[in-house]
């Protein structure tokens, strides 16, 4: 056995290189995802729920051992939100009386009424430095598609689906360096393009590109989704101004963005199979 | 050494493999170190490389790649199937030429992994124009001071396999 490989290494190397040069052409021309890709996914599915689980189980075994006090302050704090919240709801009754008058005025559906959305959880984050990915558990079966979009519980952008499995997929999330989304400033209706960038994407942020001259951007501005072209829903809140950058060659400003969301304690996310296009 | 004596050590080896994939996903990619979690993969592809027959490391380094590409998301197919079957090959040059197979060999072939599969990932997006290089340079610095220390367990449990199979 030993005397084959010493005879045929370099045999195996060439085979490898062939095999390799294959898949890299298959994969290049296949649009969307290739068979390979898709049984590696259905295969590696329930390992990476059985990960998932333990991973949510230690976690789940820190927080019981969690600070007696801390907990204590907690409740203290969350006693005093009650009581603001429930002077808030009072007004919020009141406001969405108003709203729901204003919106028949103006003849408006009720904010992303058409939004079809698919629970998902996540079953692995991406082990690379050089992406920000998760694998999710649900796949084309499910409905989803590539170029859905992720959000979490509160509506927040997540990502966008980049992969499709028969009961997986996997979502770039809005940090990864391939993720751009067409958005506007809220506050001024202002559009630019949000982009994940390597350097910020470790910090967990991303940058705000193609602005104006002279932005009119202020700290804490919220940028959403556009819906221009049709590909993602319009108004979905993507995160807010943190600062104003010039870029190395001096010639263009960017924004640096705080996602609303907080990618590192999901679990479960919402997936948005259909929705209608802006016209 | 039998045929069957090799299988059962490739076997314990991508085991071995099988363990450091496992000790990534579950503790080191939670794991933040200044934004950077360590990478454990490159160390478990070619460590065996630094000991074993050449043309058996290779393929066990290809395959480890192959499987890797298939399971996570990379900048061009087949990123880590080719870094690791060329970082394989430069890790039994080292071994041979170099260094005396150990854990200071172990730690110099799983560092020259590392480089090798961030600088094919970097170039792949510097020319799609997705990053500028220094911030890649950076990145693998960066990426490869946090690593270092957790290429030791795997050198041990490598290296464990290694005396258990030897006898054989």
């Amino acid at each position: 056995m030993k005397k084959f490989f010493s005879d045929n290494g370099i045999w195996i190397l060439a085979a490898a290189a062939a095999i390799a040069v294959a898949l890299c052409i298959i994969s290049a021309v296949s649009s969307g995802t290739g068979f390979l890709h898709n049984a590696a996914g259905v295969v590696a599915s329930p390992f990476r729920s059985a990960g998932a689980a333990v991973t949510n189980w230690v976690i789940g075994i820190g927080d019981h051992f969690e600070d007696v006090d801390s907990l204590q302050a907690e409740n203290d704090e969350l006693r005093r939100q009650v009581a603001e919240l429930e002077e808030q709801l009072h007004q919020a009754q009141t406001d969405k009386e108003e709203n729901a008058r204003l919106r028949q005025l103006l003849g408006l559906h009720e904010q992303h009424s058409d939004f079809v959305y698919e629970t998902a959880l996540i079953t692995e984050r991406s082990s690379s430095n050089w992406s920000s990915s998760m694998t999710l558990n649900k796949g084309t079966r499910s409905g989803v598609a590539i170029g859905n979009c992720v959000v979490d519980a509160q509506g927040y952008l997540v990502g966008v689906v980049a992969e499709a499995g028969a009961n997986w997929c996997r979502v770039n999330s809005l940090l990864d360096t391939g993720a751009q989304f067409g958005a506007f400033v809220f506050r001024s209706g202002k559009t630019a393009v949000t982009s994940g960038d390597l350097e910020l994407m470790n910090h967990g942020k991303l940058k705000l590109i193609y602005l104006s001259d002279h932005p009119d951007l202020i700290n804490g501005d919220l940028i959403v989704t556009s819906g221009l072209g049709g590909f993602y829903p319009s108004g979905l809140v993507i995160a807010s101004v943190e600062e104003l950058r010039t870029d190395d060659s001096g010639l263009s400003r960017y924004a640096v963005l705080q996602p609303k969301t907080d990618l590192t304690s999901l679990t479960e996310v919402f997936i948005i199979t259909d929705f209608n296009t802006v016209t | 050494m039998t045929r069957r004596a090799i299988a059962l050590k490739w076997l314990l080896y991508a085991l071995t493999a099988a363990v450091a994939v496992l000790l990534q996903n579950l503790i080191l990619t939670p794991l933040h170190i200044g934004g950077i979690h360590p990478f454990l993969l490159p160390a478990a592809a070619v460590i065996p490389a630094t000991r074993e027959a050449r043309g058996q490391s290779l393929l066990f380094a290809f395959t480890f790649g192959l499987l890797c590409d298939l399971t996570m998301p990379a900048s061009f197919p087949c990123l880590y199937a080719a870094a690791f079957s060329l970082s394989a090959l430069l890790s039994g040059i080292v071994a041979r030429r170099l260094i005396n197979p150990g854990a200071i060999c172990s730690v110099a072939a799983s560092t020259a992994a590392l480089i090798v599969t961030d600088l094919l990932q970097l170039l792949s997006m510097a020319g799609s124009g997705t990053t500028d290089v220094l911030t890649g340079l950076v990145l693998t610095l960066h990426e490869l001071a946090v690593s270092v220390v957790f290429f030791f367990p795997v050198h041990f449990l490598d290296y464990w396999v290694y005396r258990r199979t030897l006898s054989e």
